[in-house]
């Protein structure tokens, strides 16, 4: 008996997919959403097709409000991904509840649902603060699934590889700039980098005599350079995070508790090293004007940081009403060092230390047989406070809090699904400079909606959708200073605050096509955004202008 | 096992197992074959069948229930995976486990070996690898003079073998000499074989022999790694793997055909690493490419009791491989410094197997011919000295080199080695009692040359000398075609006896080896150095759960083309030298001298081995402990070493140097006086002595089947002592100003600081495996305990062994005399040797390998090297560094359905 292997048809299948789906952005961005899986490092980092999809991440940042640019709602992902699951682990991420969150969803076509993408984006436009990368490209590959292990549990997991390339970086090579810390490295320069980056994650759960078990972890590591410029910015980053669970269900109202520990220890490590082309090095730490120090060949300068992070979190699952609600809150610490020395360098000069937590809430409930409504709600907040080497006590108190609640209706009629989702997102931060006696309060309110509707041809489908954003913002910043008193400080401090006190508004529109090829599916994608200011302040050196973001791919799913 | 797919290897013959795991396989052609069995989540089954001519082959095949249960490293002395004929300590490392390590290289996939420091995959520098040998030991040069350190003492005896052959780096020349100032980046000359050559892809099996290697194997004295690459029929496979500093593609695809009595394989890597792109634009690339041929004649033959054997096979490989290390100028960054290397090289090797009296006639017969060209520039910055570029001795008008000039020189080498080997082997695989299972007998003879055009530059321009004080010369260029071949010879036999009584078996081989160095260019000429090698090996299971091992040794290297043929040595004393800021008046005589520094002493290095070990082995479900205790010494390893000579220098008066006439003046002869000038003669010699001793162990822990995971830890933990009998002349100040001050009469010298390092090793490997996912994740911690150097010398005003006189004396003076007051002006502080100890922090590191099988046998794998991107760790004063993160993806892909590879 002779016969072909499958081997070769299936890798030619599995190499000629190209996907596209929501923007990969060289910016650090926060897609308006609920679900607070966006809190990633940059835009590429986003790469579920839902948001729900990628909430459940055991790298999801712990106590931190990053300040992103603002973003649109990504697609619902009607033809893409299933619809959202409800659960503890999808929720929070909290590991206990993989296998109960899952084990409805292994039947039928999500039995063993898995997708690999490929796509390219791109960004461009001046509507950018100056430490946000300038035109960015992007080419990505995804790969995600689950699968049942047993007949008691269930693993999921994600790879994602990817390759930016920045014509124009900003003043920092620091991956997430604009985060709860107020300590950054700058420099005066903004050359083209190059940042590769591969993620892993991944979790195994299972439900044995009314326990649920589980445990998930990931990886992210990162190696980025400046490039074709007589100037070396080279950095590397590494993030690993683990979480262990437990849930145990009881006799009342289809009851389930649990809780969790996290633990996170990353660090990122920049290196400016200028030959020959010089460069002034600006650590932003608070309102201060910041000390430029001249970096030369025989200057280098060495940044490393190290951040810890602890958490442990409680949930809570019931049914009532018909409706399931979930409940999970997280208590975190966050410790983080920054030194400057190579040699001697287990001696931190700077140091942010926070403290707070997360709350989740999810209702979920089916309203007749063709409609389910999903309503999320996250509130994160925190305190921290940071110390200077080169001074005694504390030299910024910060305080961010972030609430945000989002719908999700979904209903299918026939051959036709439409989605709607909605919300609004509200971040407060709040900054104390001791050292200049400045201070800083902005309430920032992002209302959001978006829609998708989709037709199933066959197997297959097509699906259009749009989305919008549009962000206030209330409170006080400091005034700008004269430019003789303080020149770098309007030139990398000033702009960012403007920019969060400014209006503006982001629009996207996306279309998907999905085509059936022998079992499996191939996804094309294509989505557009654009984001322009709403409102301008006088001598507040605002940005302005309009950002644009593109994106195309192909992929496979089976 | 329901559903397995059963096929046999680049045949086309497939079918699957029935519900009952039963399978049928027709159509099968007769010879030779490997059957391999796959299923999803179960590690893959290669077994090597013969299918007769007509009939029915019954093989049952065991499929490791995960792939935990695999040997990815046995350590073993008697398994059918190790090589036949050897005994020694070794490490087999298969197909399978060199498809789960991070590798680009060879080198990558001997980080399996016990004690061996993990590095990060790619081509960034090259790839020597030095057995049971601590390296950075420093070298053997002082006074800007570098030799032979431990690193490459240790690196050139480790015998690399490739498909049965030996590689050699015995007649690289690739350097720019002992007082070379600019010295290439990339090259492996004095070391060993650069081991990116080899890509980790192509790798079908790795066997290092640590201990004690039978007789068949000369030219070491470390141990060796017997390397076979994928050859036979093979399923076409492509594979290709991405990081942010490396992209690399493979493809490996061979097939059978007349009946399978001929195969026919290819393999080829393209490999690229770029450097970061802002400091240098640095790139490494490499291709390699092996095309095997084998042909079977004649009927199968039963040999020795074991499986039938073809009358006469013929095996030839035709190897290429090209490494190119490319650094471009960048004048925005630094003008006028630039690197090039571009090695390259094709070998020949037939291997021919006669199946006659009842044994194997093997003969082995290989021509490696390689080109290598260096370039190096650098700007350079002189004082006003001044020059001759005489070619020859004598006396000579000289002029002046000053400023900066770009000094560059390139290096034109051919290495070439001819190497053949006949042996005959007649083994038996059963008998009872006490009985002879095998007898080898064989001869192999090697030649090495190199026909480079050689060491090249402007003379005017030298790239060389930047301390040149009046006496030592610059360097000249230098013809490698001028170097003399060296031919060796091994005659060696082995017989290994064997005893089974019921479920105890005991083995030992006892060989001796004749290495002979021979004086001329041919192994019909003389013997310069040989040296008679026992070698005896044992093994005893009273158990089949306990294995006893020891071994006692001797081995031999032999010294490279470079260490018999040194270069010339140049001196050019300055007679005259009036230097007048007017250039049309300057005036110098320079006087040459030629030394020839050959040492036609210099021979064998020698190294006595001796390990004992045992291992406790109880499967994949209870584990198994392997611990060896291993000395080597090796004595008489080359050095460069300092012998101390004087030159007369003549002195003359000036007539007609009046300032402002415009003329340089002239030289009255004869000379005024003649004064003497110590100089040194740098020559290599068999004075180093290289001592390792340690231990090594690979505990195998008992797989968890409900975690599907197994833990294994490998260690060593080594102790090495670098010493030599060369003398040293105190700090490169304190020797100038004797031979440049004619006032000062005499120096001390002491004795050469020994170096003594510990290091200790410590690997985890947890390997956990879902089947039903098809994933296998693999961490790695690899501790680094106990780091220590010692540097053992006196630093007392009493250290000094003695004094030279500018006559290029040595005069020792007894320890009773050295307080003596004739002495006062020898009894200073010795200066710094870096004597003391410095003890490196204890650290970690932890790597990371998630792979993921797909669909028709393919496999996706990421790694993050350094996965923490742990860095730096302080303590104690001193600093350990530990490589940077490196992170990427690999993909495999049997491409049989592309190429069509498959029928």
């Amino acid at each position: 008996m002779t016969r072909r292997p499958p081997v070769a048809s299936l890798a030619v299948v599995l190499w000629c997919h190209i996907t596209i789906g929501m923007p990969t952005l060289g910016a650090q961005d926060t897609p308006a959403s609920a679900w607070g899986r966006a809190h990633d490092s940059n835009g590429a980092s986003s790469a579920a097709t839902a948001s729900w999809l990628g909430a459940w991440s055991p790298l999801r940042p712990v106590l931190d409000v990053p300040r992103g640019l603002l973003r649109a709602p990504l697609a619902p992902g009607v033809l893409e991904a299933p619809p959202p699951m409800t659960g503890a682990f999808v929720l929070a991420g909290a590991p206990g509840a993989i296998a109960r969150d899952l084990r409805p969803w292994l039947a039928g076509d999500t039995a063993r649902w898995s997708e690999l993408r490929v796509r390219e984006s791109g960004e461009v436009g001046s509507y950018r603060r100056p430490l946000d990368v300038g035109d960015a490209a992007v080419t990505q590959a995804i790969g995600q699934g689950w699968a049942p292990v047993g007949t008691r549990g269930v693993a999921l997991g994600r790879f994602i590889l990817d390759r930016e390339r920045h014509d124009a970086g900003g003043f920092t090579q620091r991956v997430a700039p604009y985060w709860s810390s107020p300590f950054i490295v700058t420099d005066s320069i903004s050359p083209p980098m190059q940042r590769t980056r591969v993620r892993l994650e991944g979790a195994i759960g299972w439900q044995v005599a009314g326990f649920g078990l589980g445990v998930s972890a990931g990886l992210e590591s990162r190696d980025h350079n400046s490039q074709n410029v007589p100037l070396r910015r080279s950095g590397r980053a590494a993030t690993p995070a683990a979480l262990v669970g437990v849930d145990r269900s009881l006799p009342w109202f289809g009851l389930v508790i649990g809780g969790y520990y996290k633990w996170s220890e990353a660090n990122e490590t920049n290196v400016l090293n200028a030959v020959p082309l010089p460069t002034i090095l600006y650590q932003l730490q608070g309102y201060d004007e910041p000390f430029g120090s001249l970096v030369t060949s025989s200057n280098p300068v060495f940044v490393r940081n190290d951040r810890q992070l602890r958490a442990a979190g409680g949930t809570a699952q019931l049914t009532v009403l018909g409706a399931r609600v979930v409940l999970a809150h997280e208590q975190a610490d966050r410790a983080e060092d920054q030194y400057r020395n190579l040699v001697s360098g287990n001696r931190a000069t700077d140091r942010w230390r926070a403290t707070g937590g997360t709350s989740h809430l999810q209702l979920s409930r089916a309203l007749g047989t063709a409609h389910r409504a999903t309503l999320v709600a996250s509130r994160t907040s925190l305190t921290g406070s940071a110390s200077r080497a080169d001074l005694t006590g504390i030299a910024v108190d910060g305080r961010d809090e972030q609430t945000a609640v989002e719908f999700d209706v979904r209903a299918t009629r026939g051959r036709w699904t439409t989605a709607l989702l909605g919300g609004v997102s509200q971040r407060r931060h709040e900054r104390v400079d001791y050292v200049v006696e400045r201070r800083t309060a902005l309430d920032i309110t992002t209302p959001f909606v978006g829609g998708e509707l989709a037709r199933r041809i066959a197997r297959g489908g097509v699906a259009v959708g749009a989305s919008l954003a549009s962000r206030s913002a209330a409170g006080g910043i400091p005034p700008v200073p004269e430019p003789t008193s303080a020149p770098t400080y309007r030139r990398l401090l000033q702009p960012e605050l403007a920019y969060e006190s400014a209006a503006s508004r982001a629009v996207a529109a996306w279309t998907t096509v999905r085509v059936p090829v022998a079992s499996q599916w191939l996804v094309l994608s294509a989505r557009a955004e654009r984001a322009t200011p709403t409102s301008t302040g006088a001598n507040r050196l605002q940005p302005t202008g309009e950002r644009t973001v593109w994106s195309v791919g192909l992929g496979w799913q089976r | 096992m329901p559903d397995a797919t059963v096929s046999l290897e680049g045949t086309g013959r497939e079918t699957r197992s029935d519900g009952a795991g039963r399978y049928i396989l027709t159509g099968a052609p007769a010879g030779p074959q490997v059957l391999t069995v796959r299923r999803l989540g179960y590690a893959l089954s290669r077994t090597p069948l013969t299918v007769p001519a007509s009939g029915v082959v019954t093989l049952d095949v065991i499929m490791a229930t995960s792939a935990l249960q695999l040997d990815q490293l046995i350590v073993t002395a008697d398994r059918s995976g190790r090589a036949k004929g050897e005994l020694g300590t070794a490490s087999v490392i298969d197909r399978d486990a060199i498809a789960n390590q991070i590798a680009s290289s060879l080198s990558g996939v001997l980080e399996l070996i016990p004690g061996v420091p993990l590095q990060p995959p790619g081509l960034d520098a090259p790839g020597q690898f030095s057995l049971r040998a601590l390296a950075g030991l420093g070298t053997t040069g002082v006074g800007g003079v570098s030799g032979p350190g431990a690193a490459e003492i240790g690196a050139a005896g480790t015998l690399i073998v490739l498909d049965g052959i030996p590689l050699s780096n015995n007649a690289n020349l690739q350097t720019a000499g002992v007082r070379g100032e600019i010295v290439s980046q990339s090259s492996a000359a004095g070391g060993g074989v650069d081991l990116r050559r080899i890509p980790a892809t192509t790798l079908e099996r790795v066997e290092v022999i640590r201990g004690i290697p039978s007789a068949r194997w000369g030219d070491l004295t470390q141990g060796a790694i017997i390397v076979d690459t994928r050859a036979a029929a093979t399923m076409p496979e492509f594979a290709g793997r991405f990081d942010p500093r490396t992209a690399e593609g493979s493809l490996v695809g061979g097939r059978g055909f007349s009946n399978e009595r001929q195969a026919l394989t290819i393999t080829g890597n393209l490999t690229e690493t770029r450097n970061a792109r802002t400091l240098s634009s640095a790139t490494s690339l490499r291709g390699a490419g092996q095309a095997a041929h084998r042909l079977r004649l004649g009927e199968p033959v039963v040999v020795g009791g074991g499986s039938p054997q073809p009358r006469l096979t013929f095996d030839t490989r035709l190897d290429w491989w090209r490494l190119r290390f490319d650094s471009p100028e960048r004048p925005d960054l630094e003008v006028g410094r630039n690197s090039f290397q571009d090695d390259y090289g094709v070998r020949l090797g037939e291997r021919a197997r006669l199946a006659v009296g009842g044994g194997l006639l093997e003969l082995t017969a290989a021509y490696d011919q390689q080109r290598q060209t260096t370039r190096e520039t650098r700007r350079l910055s002189r004082p006003t000295t001044p020059f001759t570029s005489n070619l020859d001795s004598g006396f000579a008008l000289g002029t002046y080199v000053e400023g900066t000039y770009s000094g560059a020189y390139e290096l034109q080498g051919a290495p070439r080695l001819l190497f053949s080997r006949l042996e005959w082997d007649r083994s038996r695989t059963s008998g009872a009692g006490l009985h002879l299972s095998q007898l080898r007998v064989g001869s192999e003879v090697r030649r090495e040359w190199n026909t480079g055009a050689g060491y090249l530059f402007d003379v005017s321009r030298p790239p060389q000398a930047s301390a040149f004080n009046g006496t030592t010369g610059y360097d000249r260029p230098r013809d490698f075609r001028d170097t003399r071949p060296f031919a060796t010879s091994g005659l060696y036999t082995d017989a290994r006896f064997s005893a089974r009584r019921g479920a105890s078996t005991a083995d030992i081989q006892a060989g001796l080896r004749l290495e002979t160095l021979h004086d001329g260019a041919w192994w019909t000429s003389g013997a310069r150095s040989a040296q008679l090698q026992p070698r005896l090996t044992t093994q005893v299971a009273p158990w089949p759960w306990l294995r006893l091992r020891g071994g006692v040794g001797v081995v031999s290297k032999s010294p490279t083309v470079a260490q018999l043929n040194p270069a010339l040595q140049y001196y050019d004393l300055v007679n005259v030298n009036r230097f007048t800021p007017a250039p049309s008046e300057r005036l110098s005589a320079l006087t040459t001298y030629i030394r020839d520094v050959s040492n036609p002493e210099l021979g064998l290095s020698r190294a006595q081995k001796q390990e004992l070990g045992f291992e406790l082995d109880g499967g994949a479900k209870r584990g198994s402990i392997s611990v060896t205790w291993f000395d080597d010494r090796i004595r008489g390893a080359v050095t460069l070493r300092r012998d101390p000579d004087f030159l007369q220098r003549a002195r003359y008066a000036l007539a007609d140097t009046g300032r402002g006439t415009g003329q340089p003046g002239r030289i009255m002869q004869p000379p005024l006086f003649f004064e003497p000038v110590p100089v040194f003669r740098d020559r290599f010699v068999n004075s180093g002595s290289l001592d390792t001793r340690g231990v090594e162990y690979v505990v195998i822990l008992p797989v968890i089947p409900s975690l599907r995971t197994r833990v294994e830890i490998s260690g060593a933990q080594l102790e090495t002592r670098f010493a030599t009998d060369d003398r040293d002349y105190g700090p490169a100040n304190r020797l100038n100003d004797f031979q440049v001050d004619t006032t000062i009469q005499r120096v001390a010298y002491f004795e050469r600081a020994s170096t003594l390092s510990k290091r200790g090793i410590l690997t985890w490997r947890v390997v956990h495996h879902q089947p039903e996912l098809g994933f296998v994740i693999t961490a790695t911690v690899q501790q680094r305990v106990g780091d220590e150097r010692r540097v053992l010398s006196r630093s007392d005003s009493l250290a000094f062994v003695g004094f030279i006189t500018r006559k290029g004396e040595l005069v020792p003076v007894p320890d009773a005399d050295k307080l003596n007051p004739e002495f006062a002006d020898l009894r200073r502080l010795r200066p710094s040797t870096g004597s003391g100890t410095q003890r490196f922090p204890n650290d970690w590191l932890a790597s990371l390998q998630v792979a993921k099988s797909l669909p028709g046998n393919g496999r996706l794998s990421f790694y993050v090297f350094n996965a923490l991107d742990k860095l730096v760790t302080v303590s104690g004063g001193a600093a350990r560094a530990l490589p940077n993160t490196r992170f990427g993806a690999e993909l495999t892909v049997p491409t049989a359905g592309w190429l069509g590879g498959a029928r």
